[in-house]
Formats: structure tokens, C-alpha cells, sequence
């Protein structure tokens, strides 16, 4: 366990060097100069020379790199240009508001995303099939933020049974919390029900032709739980990868959703960084990204060797 | 002649697909007396495994079935619901088939893949648990008891395979459909596994189905042999008789394909020639591209007919001989 664990510290170690060099480049390869970014727009070459210098823009690469990857390991990740409040806070503040609408969206896809991908595969070709293929095309094809925009329009405006927007973490309250999370997580839950369905679907029928499930129906099994013994336990091991997927593209925040519903959320943290050119947070967001997506393939990888005994030591 | 326990009449199957449409068994007629083992014997593709599966509805889907009708104990299974027919699964009808790897779930122990089936037929936990340890014992698997607690990646081939015969066996059937049960083994194997099949077969009284592709597979356990090709029963006889004297010249030409002396397991040797493209079939016998005695007479339809007491085949020279 101990060396498990030691391994997969030192794969997370390996991947978060290579990203390091990787987004500390590529935030420096976009064109247009931060330092300018701040400055109003007839601010003289020496005042924008002495900007780059309080950001520390002047020195080499290499040793913009190792201060910010020094101060990164022990936790700081520097200040924003922006802000210039620390990133590691301000991170901390987005965060939760991301990690709970991400959960909430999750949950929403999978409780959709079970049912409809089991159906589908089981009466494939017949009229629920049909029925949850033209859904999950509508859905595909109408952007989370339009879905977004419709819902506001009835339940907010409309109806009034829903808060229009803002977000209230749960020490306000279930209730009121709920209230305002539930809008985006339903139109961010939605378009991934729509990717993990699809996923589902076809990895029941990939089992459902397998030889065990002739077996089993020809000693008696009945068809139930052929459908969610035999099959779906198999057919869910590579639906959770798309699930792990989605998990990660939700914690990484959607700018649209966020905007439309008034979440500060990370999505348009990372936006906001990227237009602004704001080194610090760029790659503080990023790092914390590829982090959780390191993260959450380790819990998948828990979770395979829970469902598949074959992946077992 | 008593009734059979099991009886197929004129079993159609068909498959559609963009290389047009196929139909793996074109008019199959058998049946097996209680107690009786009956081989399906013919080259890969002949269309056994579907007609086997389609015989006693276990198809997929159900809709490739177009024709026939399926007797057991007088019965036709066509004409019964899911839960009629559920009830006689394991209980009355079981199978076994060829790939032991693929015919266990992977992700449920031995143990709740035998007690469960079992159990569906009534029964407590503790007696389906007594009734699979006995069998696996019976089966001469060491040590049942932490073998009940395996899952099929832990075990050989050979133990999977003797695992998936338990499972069949587990309810006591009268009607055993075996799908080439030793193909995927290597040839001891093969020989133990032949054995214990047909030793517990005759404990139980069981009837079966034996498929193979094999005919010294066949010529070990069979009472009587159907020999198909392209979707027909070519030759039908007590297996002695189609051992020593075929008649069909696609029985003499599979025949003479196994090498003598040796019971190595493989695709035949081959019968000069390929199998017939089952979306392309000739106009009447089907084995006329290959067979050495084809004449015009061969182009109208050959039925299977009776040649002798016992004996049926799908030629003309068969009948006139
Ligand atoms: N589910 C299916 N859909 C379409 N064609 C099939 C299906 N199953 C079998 N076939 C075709 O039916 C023919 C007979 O197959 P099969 O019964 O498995 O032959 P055998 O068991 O004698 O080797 C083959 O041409 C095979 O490709
Ligand atoms: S009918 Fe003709 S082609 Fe067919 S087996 Fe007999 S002789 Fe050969
Ligand atoms: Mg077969």
C-alpha cells in the first residue's frame, strides 16, 4: 500500500513538473504584455518598464520559473497582477463554489445517464431508444448556456420559483442553497448525461452480446437482473472513465454558465486571468486543474479495482 | 418409437446484413430420445451454434427465428411465454458452450454464479451452496470450497470449463445442449473433459446435444450424428454406421479430413474447396462446387430422406447406393 501510494505521489510529482513548464510557456507565448494590460492607455514606455519590473517581468525565464515553482511547492502561488491578492486565496474562495456545482451537475448527469443508457441498450432500436437519442441530440445540439438563458426565462422570470442567479454556499441554508445551484447544475448536468448515456448505452450492448450473458439467460436468469447484475456492473467500468472525465472538465468551471448565472465560480476566474494576462493566476488555475484531473484518474483507478476483481491485487 | 423428449421440425433462421441475407439453419430437423446423445457435426460456419441456440430459444435476436417448430416433452417452445420457458431453463434444459473464458462473468465469483442458478430454482442459500460444492467434487476440482470464493480470471481454462458444466448440471437437466465444450481446450484437457461429461451424463440420465467440429470428438460419445453443411442436415445415422460406411459424399470427404491416428484437436483439415458463401448459395445441393461426384441432377433441391433403417441423407447417389 505504502509503495502504491509512494508511486502514484511520484506520477502527480512527474505530471505537475512537466504542466509547470508547460502553462508557465505557453501564458508567456500569448501575445500582448500584462504590464501594458494594467497600465491606462497613454501611460509612458518608462512607466509601463517600471510596471514589468514590480511584476518581476524583467528578469530571465529560468528564473521566473524557479521563483514561482519555489514558492508553488510550499503553497504560494504567487499574486495576481490583477488583483494582487494572493493566488492560493483567491483560489480558495472560487473553489467551493465550482466544487459544489460540479457535484451537484455530476450527479444530476449520472441519475439521468444510468437509467437512459440501461434502457436504451436493452430495448435498442424500439421506441425509448429513439425517444432518448432525439433528447440527447437536442440537448447536444442547444449550448449549455442557451439552456441556461431558457431556464432563467421560465423558472426565474416567468414562473419566479427560482432565484435568477448568485450562488449561496450551504451554510445559508439547503434550501436556499440549493435554490441557486440548482439552475446551472441542471443545464451543466444535462449536456453530460447527453456524453455518459451514449457511453452507457453502447457498453451495455458491447456486454450484452458477451457469451456469460447467454449463459446466464440459458440457466433461468431473469432478464432484470441480467440487465443490472450481469450487464450493467460490467458495462459501468468504462462508463466511468467518461463520468471521471466530465467530473474533471466540471471542476476546471464553465465561463458561459458562470456568467449567466451570476456564480463566481472558476470558469470565469480563469477567463478573466487569461484576457487580463495575468501570469500568477493563469498558471496557479491551471496547475490546480491538472492537479485534480491527476487526482480524480487515481480515485477512478480506486474505483475499477473496487467493480473489477480482475484489476485486483 | 416413444415420443422424443426433445423434437425440432423445419427450423428456419436468418440473419440480414449489407452483404445481403443468410440463413444459418434452412429447414433443420432432429430430435433426441431421453437419454440420448445426438453429435452436430460440420465445419466452422455451418450454421450449428445458431441452430443449437435457436432451437432451444436462446437466439439472439429472437426475431432471426422465421420457421419451426420445438418440441420438448411434447411442448412447443415457441408457442410458450418467457416465464414458461425461464422455468424450464436449468431445471430441464441447460448449455454448455465453447469459449469458458467468455461464458463466466468476470466480476461475480464462482460461488454466486452456481448458488444463484440454484436458488432460481428454488431452494435455500445453504442447500445451493451444498448442491455446487458436491458437483465441483464431482467435477474433481481441488479444494471446492476456496474455489466457490474465485472468480474466473483465477482459474485454467480446463477448471473454468468444468465450472461452466456445474452450472449446467447444477439443476439436474434432461437435456444437456453442449456447443463445441472442449474446442477451446488443449487436447488432455479435452480427453478428462469428454469423460466426466459423459460419465455425469449417464449418472443423470441426461439427453444431449453434442456440437463439434471434430469427428473423433463426436465418434467418443455420441449415440447417433447429424452432419450439417451450409444450413441443412446433410446425413443423419447411428454413429457406427457413419463411421464405418458414409454415405453422403460430404460425410466421405469430412471423414477422410481427419487424420488418422491422432485425436488433435483444430479446424479440420481441410476438404478441398471453401465453404459455401451462405448470402450466395447454388441452386439445389449446396456442397456442389466441392463435391467430386457433382452432376446436373445435383441443381434440384436434395431433401433429407430415408436410405436405410436409421439412416437419412441428402443426395441422390446416397440413395441410390
Ligand atoms: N448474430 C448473428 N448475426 C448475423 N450472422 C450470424 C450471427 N450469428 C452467426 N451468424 C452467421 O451464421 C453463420 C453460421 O454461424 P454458426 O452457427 O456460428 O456456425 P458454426 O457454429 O457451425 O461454426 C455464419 O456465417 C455466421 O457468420
Ligand atoms: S447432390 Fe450432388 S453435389 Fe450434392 S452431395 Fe450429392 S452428388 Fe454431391
Ligand atoms: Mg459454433
Amino acid at each position: 500500500m505504502a509503495r502504491f501510494l509512494l508511486g502514484r505521489a511520484a506520477t502527480l510529482a512527474l505530471v505537475l513538473f512537466g504542466a509547470s513548464v508547460l502553462i508557465f510557456l505557453v501564458v508567456r507565448a500569448l501575445p500582448g504584455d500584462p504590464a501594458i494590460a494594467m497600465m491606462t492607455s497613454n501611460a509612458t514606455p518608462a512607466e509601463i518598464q517600471a510596471m514589468r519590473e514590480a511584476l518581476g517581468l524583467h528578469l530571465p525565464l529560468w528564473q521566473q520559473y524557479l521563483t514561482w515553482v519555489g514558492g508553488a511547492v510550499t503553497g504560494d502561488l504567487g499574486r495576481s497582477f490583477m488583483y494582487s491578492n494572493g493566488v492560493a486565496a483567491m483560489i480558495a474562495e472560487r473553489f467551493p463554489v465550482t466544487l459544489h456545482v460540479s457535484l451537484v451537475a455530476l450527479a444530476i448527469a449520472m441519475a439521468i445517464a444510468i437509467p437512459a443508457g440501461v434502457l436504451s441498450a436493452r430495448y435498442k432500436g424500439g421506441a425509448l431508444d429513439h425517444m432518448f437519442r432525439v433528447v440527447a441530440m437536442i440537448g447536444i445540439s442547444m449550448p449549455v448556456f442557451w439552456q441556461g438563458l431558457l431556464s432563467i426565462l421560465l423558472f426565474a422570470v416567468i414562473l419566479g420559483w427560482l432565484p435568477p442567479g448568485g450562488y449561496q454556499p450551504l451554510s445559508a441554508g439547503l434550501g436556499l442553497s440549493t435554490a441557486h445551484i440548482i439552475l446551472p447544475a441542471v443545464a451543466l448536468g444535462t449536456a453530460y448525461a447527453a456524453t455518459i448515456t451514449r457511453m452507457l448505452r453502447s457498453s451495455m450492448l458491447d456486454v450484452l452480446g458477451r457469451e456469460h450473458i447467454a449463459v446466464a439467460r440459458a440457466h433461468g436468469v431473469p432478464e432484470r437482473t441480467i440487465i443490472w447484475t450481469d450487464a450493467f456492473r460490467n458495462a459501468l467500468i468504462p462508463t466511468l472513465t467518461a463520468a471521471g472525465f466530465s467530473f474533471g472538465y466540471l471542476l476546471a468551471g464553465a465561463v458561459l454558465t458562470e456568467v449567466i448565472f451570476n456564480l463566481p465560480g472558476m470558469g470565469r476566474l480563469l477567463y478573466e486571468s487569461i484576457l487580463s494576462r495575468d501570469y500568477p493566476l493563469v498558471q496557479g488555475l491551471v496547475l490546480l486543474n491538472v492537479t485534480l484531473f491527476v487526482l480524480i484518474n487515481f480515485g477512478m483507478d480506486a474505483l475499477y479495482a473496487v467493480l473489477d476483481p480482475r484489476i485486483r491485487r | 418409437m416413444p415420443e422424443p423428449l426433445f423434437e425440432v421440425r423445419d427450423l428456419v433462421t436468418r440473419f440480414r446484413s449489407e452483404g445481403g441475407e443468410i440463413r444459418p439453419s434452412r429447414g433443420v430437423s432432429f430430435h433426441i430420445a431421453a437419454g440420448e446423445v445426438l453429435g452436430l457435426v460440420g465445419e466452422s460456419g455451418s450454421g450449428k451454434s445458431v441452430t443449437a441456440r435457436a432451437s432451444i430459444r436462446l437466439q439472439q435476436p429472437e426475431s432471426a427465428t422465421i420457421g419451426g417448430e420445438l418440441f420438448f416433452r411434447g411442448q412447443d417452445l415457441r408457442k410458450l411465454d418467457a416465464e414458461a420457458l425461464r422455468g424450464l431453463r436449468a431445471k430441464q434444459i441447460a448449455m454448455v458452450v465453447q469459449d469458458p473464458a467468455a461464458a463466466l462473468n468476470p466480476v461475480m465469483t464462482i460461488g454466486d454464479q452456481l448458488t444463484r442458478i440454484h436458488r432460481l430454482h428454488g431452494g435455500s442459500e445453504a442447500e445451493a451452496r451444498e448442491a455446487a460444492l458436491l458437483l465441483l467434487r464431482r467435477m474433481r476440482i481441488a479444494e471446492p470450497e476456496s474455489r466457490l470464493a474465485a472468480y474466473p480470471h483465477q482459474l485454467s481454462g480446463g477448471m473454468r470449463q468444468r465450472v461452466l458444466i456445474a452450472l449446467a448440471l447444477i439443476c439436474r437437466p434432461s437435456l444437456l445442449i453442449a456447443d463445441e465444450p472442449t474446442t477451446a481446450l488443449d487436447v488432455t484437457v479435452e480427453a478428462e473433459i469428454l469423460a466426466l461429461l459423459d460419465e455425469l451424463r449417464r449418472e443423470l440420465g441426461m439427453a444431449m446435444l453434442m456440437i463439434s467440429h471434430n469427428l473423433s470428438v463426436i465418434g467418443r460419445i455420441c449415440d447417433r450424428v447429424a452432419v450439417m453443411y451450409a444450413g441443412r442436415i446433410m446425413e443423419e445415422a447411428p454413429t457406427q454406421a457413419l463411421l464405418a460406411t458414409p454415405r453422403h459424399p460430404y460425410t466421405m470427404a469430412l471423414l477422410a479430413s481427419v487424420p488418422r491416428g491422432t485425436k488433435r484437436d483444430g479446424p479440420l483439415p481441410a476438404i478441398p474447396g471453401e465453404p459455401p458463401d451462405l448470402a450466395r448459395l447454388p441452386p439445389g445441393c449446396p456442397f456442389q462446387a466441392r463435391c467430386p461426384g457433382a452432376a446436373p441432377q445435383c441443381t434440384a433441391e436434395q431433401p433429407l430422406r430415408d436410405i436405410a433403417p436409421g439412416r437419412k441423407a441428402a443426395c441422390w447417389r446416397a440413395e441410390a447406393a
